[in-house]
This record gives C-alpha cells, sequence and structure tokens, in this order.
C-alpha cells in the first residue's frame, strides 16, 4: 500500500493574478525547448546552483538554457514530489537536518528520472553544473555532490561575504536611518579589492563557459542580458511598491511564484514581458480598489521561503483577513543596474550586493524598512532548521521588530520543501494564536 | 448567564462552567482518542456536576487541540488566549504565564490590560511537554503524581539530555543500570523540563521578573519538582492556581461571556 500524504499538509495558493496562473505554463515551455536541445544538441543544460554570482544574464547571453536547482526542487514541492526524492536522498546516507532543496533534485536523479509523476516537469539531466560559495557553504559541496554522481563539468565561484567593515568609512550608527532597501541590497560603498576579487571570479566564469562550448562570450549580448535583468528587476520592484496601498493589491499567493521569472530568465526579454503584465495587472487592481484578499486585516510580513507543498498557508491566512504585503525571499535576484556601466561591473556589483550575501543587521533593517510605509503589523517567520540563511535570522529580526515597532513575531519552526517537518495541527494552533494576539492588539 | 469552556488537550480534557463570577462545575478526565464523543462526555460530566442541561449554557467556546472537533460549540479560540484571559482573571498581576501540557509548553505574556503580547511555544521536540514526564515515569515504573514529590528528595540533580525525548528514556535506563538512585535521576528530569521552558521565557521577558508575576499552568504545575526548580531559575516563587489544568476553560467560559454580553448589547 503506497504513503499518501496527508491532505492536511497540501493545498495550493489560490492565485489571483491573471498572469500567475499562466506561469507553470511558460515553465513547462521552457521545459520543453530544454528536452528539445538535449536532443538535438543545439544548447547546452546548465544546472546553476548559485546564481547570486553565477550571473543567468551571461548564460542566456552565450546560450545556454540554464535552470536553478532551488528551483526546480520548490516546482517538485509543489507537485508532492519532494517527499520522496528527499527519501531517496536519504537513503544513500545524508542528513536530515541538510539543504531539503539540495535533497530534493538529488533524490530526482536517483529516484525520479523515468517516473510518470514527474510528467511536464521532468527537468533534462544537465550537461554542467555552476555553483557558487556565496549564501551557503553548503551549495559548492552541493555542486560537487551532483559532479561526482554525473560526472560532468563543474565550475565553483568564491564571493567574499560582505561584513560590516567591508567599506572603511562604514557608519554603523547609521543603520535603519540610512536605510537599505529592496532592489539595493547593500548601499554601502565597497573596497575595490572586493570588486577586483569578484570580478575575477566572473572572468574564470566565462573562459570555463567559453572552453567547454567553444563558443566566445558576445559583450554586446551581455549588455543587452543586463538591461533586461534590470528592466525586470524595476518591473518587479514597481510591483512591491504598489502594495503598499490599502487594501494590498497582491499577497504573497501570487509574489512567491512571480520568483521564477528572475530566477530562471534574468537576462531575457520573457522576464521583462511577465513582469510587465503583472505590473499592469497589479496597477488596475490598485485603480479599482481590489485587494488580494477580500477582508484585509491583518497586514503581516513573510519571511523566509515559503513551504513549496502547501502554499496554501497563504489561503489560510486570508480566509482569517491576513495579507503579507512584503518579503525579502522573492526579491532575491532582483536587482537594478547602470546600463552606463561595464556589464561585468555591474554583475559584480550585483553579486556583491546580493541580499543574503549582506551583514544580517543590513537584512534586518530591510524589514525594519518596511514596516511603516506598508503599514505592517505583523511578521511571521518561516524558519527552515536546514536552511541555515533563514533560520539564524529568525530571531535577530523578531528582536529588532519588537524593539523599534513593538511589533511581535510569530516563528514557525517547518521547512520549505520537505512535508515531513511540518505539522499542521501545531502550525495552525500557533497561527491562531497570533491572530488572536494581533486582533487584540489593534482592539 | 451560564457560559462553558471545552479545553481538549491531547492527554486531558476539561470543562469548565462559569455563572457570573462563580464556577458551577468543572471536570478534568483523560482525552483518550478524543474528538467529538469526548467533548460531548466532558461537557455532559460538567453539566452533571453543576446541576444544569446543555440548554441552560447561552455560550460554549471551544479551545485546546481538539477544539475543532466539537460541533455544538459558538466559537473555538486558541489556548493561548484562553490561558491568558484565564490566569489574569485569578491573578491581575500576573506578566508571565507558564503552561506546560500534555504536549506542548508555552510561555504567554500578558500586558497591564491583561491581553497577550507576546507569547512563545516549544519546537517540534516533546521534550519540553507533560508527555516526557510520562515517557519517563512509565520508564521508571513511578507514579507519575508522585514524580515532583521523590523529585523534591535527592540528593543530587543529575544532568539528562532535553533535546529529545526517546534519547532521554534511553539515557534514564541506562542511569537505572548504573544504580543512580531514581530520586536522583527524577530531579534530573524535573530540571531538564524547568530547564528547557526556562530557555524559552527568557525570549519573552522584558526584563526581571519578581514574585506575582510569573504564574504556572497546565497540568505539569502539579509536579512540585519541576515547580522547585522553575522557581529556582526564576530566582523567586510561582504562582499556581488552585486547578492549573482548568485555567485554559475559565479563560474559555469568561470569553464566553464577554462574547455574550456583547450580543445582547
Amino acid at each position: 500500500m503506497s504513503v499518501q500524504t496527508s491532505p492536511a499538509k497540501t493545498e495550493r495558493g489560490k492565485k489571483n493574478l491573471r498572469v500567475t496562473k499562466t506561469l507553470f505554463g511558460q515553465i513547462k515551455e521552457y521545459l520543453q525547448e530544454m528536452h528539445a536541445a538535449k536532443q538535438d544538441g543545439s544548447k547546452m543544460i546548465v544546472w546553476n546552483g548559485g546564481p547570486q554570482i553565477i550571473p543567468m544574464e551571461i548564460l542566456h547571453a552565450m546560450d545556454f538554457l540554464p535552470q536553478q536547482i532551488d528551483s526546480m526542487a520548490a516546482v517538485f514541492a509543489a507537485k508532492q514530489l519532494s517527499k520522496r526524492f528527499i527519501e531517496a536522498t536519504e537513503r544513500q546516507g545524508y542528513s536530515h537536518d541538510i539543504c531539503s532543496y539540495y535533497k530534493t533534485v538529488f533524490g530526482y536523479l536517483l529516484d525520479g528520472l523515468d517516473i510518470p509523476e514527474v510528467a511536464g516537469i521532468d527537468w533534462p539531466q544537465p550537461d554542467l553544473l555552476l555553483g557558487s560559495r556565496s549564501v551557503c557553504v553548503l551549495h559548492p559541496l552541493g555542486i560537487r555532490m551532483f559532479q561526482r554522481y554525473l560526472k560532468i563539468p563543474a565550475f565553483v565561484a568564491d564571493t567574499p561575504l560582505i561584513h560590516p567593515r567591508m567599506d572603511q568609512h562604514h557608519e554603523p550608527e547609521k543603520r535603519f536611518a540610512e536605510h537599505s532597501t529592496i532592489g539595493v541590497h547593500y548601499k554601502h560603498a565597497i573596497d575595490d579589492h572586493y570588486l577586483d576579487y569578484t570580478k575575477d571570479q566572473i572572468r574564470s566564469l566565462i573562459k570555463f563557459l567559453e572552453e567547454v562550448s567553444g563558443k566566445k562570450l558576445d559583450y554586446d549580448r551581455l549588455r543587452e542580458a543586463v538591461a533586461l535583468s534590470s528592466r525586470a528587476s524595476e518591473l518587479f520592484l514597481e510591483i512591491q511598491d504598489m502594495r503598499r496601498n490599502v487594501p494590498c493589491p497582491v499577497g504573497a499567493q501570487d509574489i512567491m511564484p512571480l520568483i521564477a521569472p528572475s530566477f530562471y530568465w534574468a537576462g531575457t526579454q520573457r522576464a521583462v514581458t511577465i513582469y510587465e503584465e503583472a505590473r499592469d495587472e497589479v496597477k488596475e487592481n490598485v485603480a479599482q480598489g481590489i485587494g488580494a484578499i477580500p477582508d484585509e486585516r491583518f497586514r503581516l510580513y513573510f519571511e523566509g521561503i515559503p513551504p513549496w507543498y502547501h502554499l496554501g498557508l497563504f489561503n489560510y491566512l486570508a480566509e482569517r483577513g491576513a495579507v503579507s504585503v512584503a518579503e525579502t525571499y522573492p526579491f532575491e535576484f532582483v536587482h537594478v543596474m547602470d546600463p552606463d556601466k561595464d556589464p561585468l561591473d555591474n554583475l559584480t556589483d550585483k553579486a556583491l550586493r546580493y541580499l543574503y550575501n549582506s551583514p544580517v543587521q543590513e537584512r534586518s533593517d530591510m524589514v525594519l524598512n518596511y514596516v511603516r510605509p506598508y503599514h505592517i503589523i505583523g511578521a511571521i517567520a518561516w524558519d527552515a532548521i536546514c536552511c541555515k540563511i533563514f533560520t539564524g535570522f529568525a530571531k535577530l529580526m523578531s528582536y529588532d521588530l519588537q524593539k523599534e515597532f513593538d511589533i511581535p513575531t510569530l516563528i514557525i519552526d517547518a521547512d520549505q520543501a520537505d512535508p515531513r517537518d511540518y505539522h499542521p495541527a501545531m502550525v495552525q494552533n500557533r497561527l491562531d494564536a497570533y491572530l488572536e494576539l494581533l486582533e487584540e492588539r489593534m482592539g | 448567564m451560564l457560559t462553558a469552556g471545552i479545553d481538549i488537550g491531547s492527554l486531558t480534557s476539561k470543562c469548565l462552567i462559569l455563572e457570573e463570577n462563580k464556577t458551577a462545575g468543572q471536570v478534568v478526565l483523560p482525552t483518550g482518542r478524543g474528538g467529538e464523543a469526548t467533548a460531548n462526555k466532558v461537557f455532559q460530566m460538567a453539566l452533571d456536576d453543576a446541576g444544569v442541561s446543555s440548554s441552560d449554557i447561552e455560550y460554549i467556546i471551544a479551545t485546546g487541540y481538539g477544539r475543532i472537533s466539537i460541533s455544538f460549540q459558538n466559537k473555538t479560540i486558541s489556548e493561548i488566549t484562553c490561558h491568558g484571559k484565564g490566569v489574569y482573571s485569578l491573578f491581575p498581576q500576573a506578566r508571565i504565564i507558564i503552561d506546560i501540557g500534555g504536549q506542548d509548553s508555552k510561555v504567554i505574556r500578558l500586558n497591564d490590560s491583561g491581553n497577550i503580547d507576546d507569547f512563545a511555544m516549544n519546537d517540534k521536540c516533546a521534550a519540553g511537554s507533560g508527555r516526557f514526564l510520562e515517557v519517563m515515569a512509565q520508564a521508571l515504573e513511578v507514579d507519575l503524581p508522585q514524580m515532583g514529590n521523590l523529585a523534591l528528595l535527592a540528593e543530587n540533580t543529575i544532568d539528562i539530555s532535553n533535546t529529545c525525548t526517546v534519547f532521554a528514556e534511553s539515557e534514564v535506563i541506562s542511569l537505572v543500570s548504573r544504580k543512580i538512585p531514581i530520586n536522583d535521576i527524577l530531579a534530573g528530569i524535573c530540571n531538564a523540563i524547568a530547564e528547557r521552558v526556562y530557555g524559552l521565557a527568557i525570549r519573552k521577558l522584558r526584563g526581571k521578573t519578581t514574585e506575582g508575576m510569573v504564574v504556572m499552568s497546565g497540568g505539569v504545575a502539579k509536579n512540585a519538582g519541576v515547580l522547585r526548580f522553575l522557581e529556582q531559575k526564576f530566582g523567586h516563587r510561582i504562582i499556581v492556581p488552585e486547578e492549573p489544568q482548568l485555567v485554559g476553560a475559565l479563560g474559555a467560559a469568561l470569553i464566553g461571556q464577554k462574547n455574550l454580553r456583547s450580543q445582547q448589547q
């Protein structure tokens, strides 16, 4: 008898925007493109485990077909396949406590390639692997794990982590007052030796890509890709800006899936077109006073990676009048760039100023800077124990929110891709209590 | 005006019937399988205790993990809110509530108006809950209600892991085979749970607490050993209501009264 995932754990988020409802269709089209390329050898499939410093812009400009490892895992989780794949990986001896994203995709290679359940999301095996040390120490190890298994070329880049003394002129007392905001994640100056080192890493990446593909990078195409990526970022930020409106015109149910263009297609017209459509729809909602949820009472900040296997979490909140009006995760790869700058300088800047490469205090400041303009009264942090980037940050953020605004944070201990680490009764109980608390505070 | 609060927890189910500001009837019984049958049973027993019938009850609030299984409630409210209301009605000076129930532990901070200001609950593991004590009592063949009193007789407090109930049980069994006195092991168990819950509480404190500010509720409040270790960590006496398991049901019944008055206005 097969083991069924409990229905209480798995519900899709109710999307409101037309463009979000068609997004998965576009992902499937891209997948078909990859299969066709795999068949005729016209383009190389790349699995990118480090888009923070391995720019998708370069990959698209060089006609690779890149896919991001985290995104694949999110799709498998949404299709209720991640548990099976994670278990396949753990049977090889991998720990329960390491990244569920990487375990999901590795498990797909072990146990998912030919199963009927992956129809429509059967990502072809890559020809190349790329990764970076930015963000998380597991990522480069994960890439090597994939490389050993697939026996294909791999490149891992290094990025210096930004610490508060990256700029000798950094003035700590200006934090929060001199705010960092989504889209320009780390505003302070960065000394030249960090920039030179990182740019050198990107040059090494280009050299590697040119060697494996036999094609040279066309810098004009790269310039164009950078411009398109920047334009897509501007559009996504425009959407975020409109969420200040009351009622909020678009909630996390739509924003989370809308991560896809900036993850998969940064540097392409496709991403720009999708965000243009989304922006126009959201603008229409604002003009007509249409909110993401019918009876908006609680405006929340949502921290962390959502449970992709159960985006119905946001439906549960919506039924109770709660909407997430701001997050930072969807804007991970959003970065507005200067068209007059050299594209490699732009991408170097993007890599170093990357959200999760920044000091945690900067990240916390970004959250604090959402509170007043977005009329936020509460915060939920989805604290995945396997993801050190988030699990370490939630407490600092909750402390700062309490100190600056007397806003309590609900920290929920559950995973983003592993439904075994999600306990519906526990989560529901905490959500109910938290919303009751907010209700009382509102008087 | 008669209202009822029904609290269906993982280990015990409680019902309290309130008549104005007096408790008219109350019951605590094991939940067993739970569900509507348990809710009906505990409600009926409380009605019998109060000498009234179900048609006399004007408002019912259901709380606890099992609250959604109760079809005859007027409203469901989380036990955090209910415990807050219940404790504040008994001890208006209380600002921190430590509730250790069958399967979770909670720390609730109240503001000066008796509303919930913030709360924290234990992480996934059962090691900070009544279930932990139940498992240990079984492993040591000790009567659960006597655990705390025996722990107070210990000469030493053995250090026992509080990360995982199952691992802690293995640890306890190995201590027994090393002929460590049972009372010392019991003291270690009580301290382990107290330490875990104190760690939770620290996150929610705003400055030092003093006697009268901290109240303990839930079944584990009856464990004198856990209470003593918690008091040592806080540095002062902790208040325990006469019926610590009924605080949630009391709070639920009080909310029922408030809702009823609002409806009648």
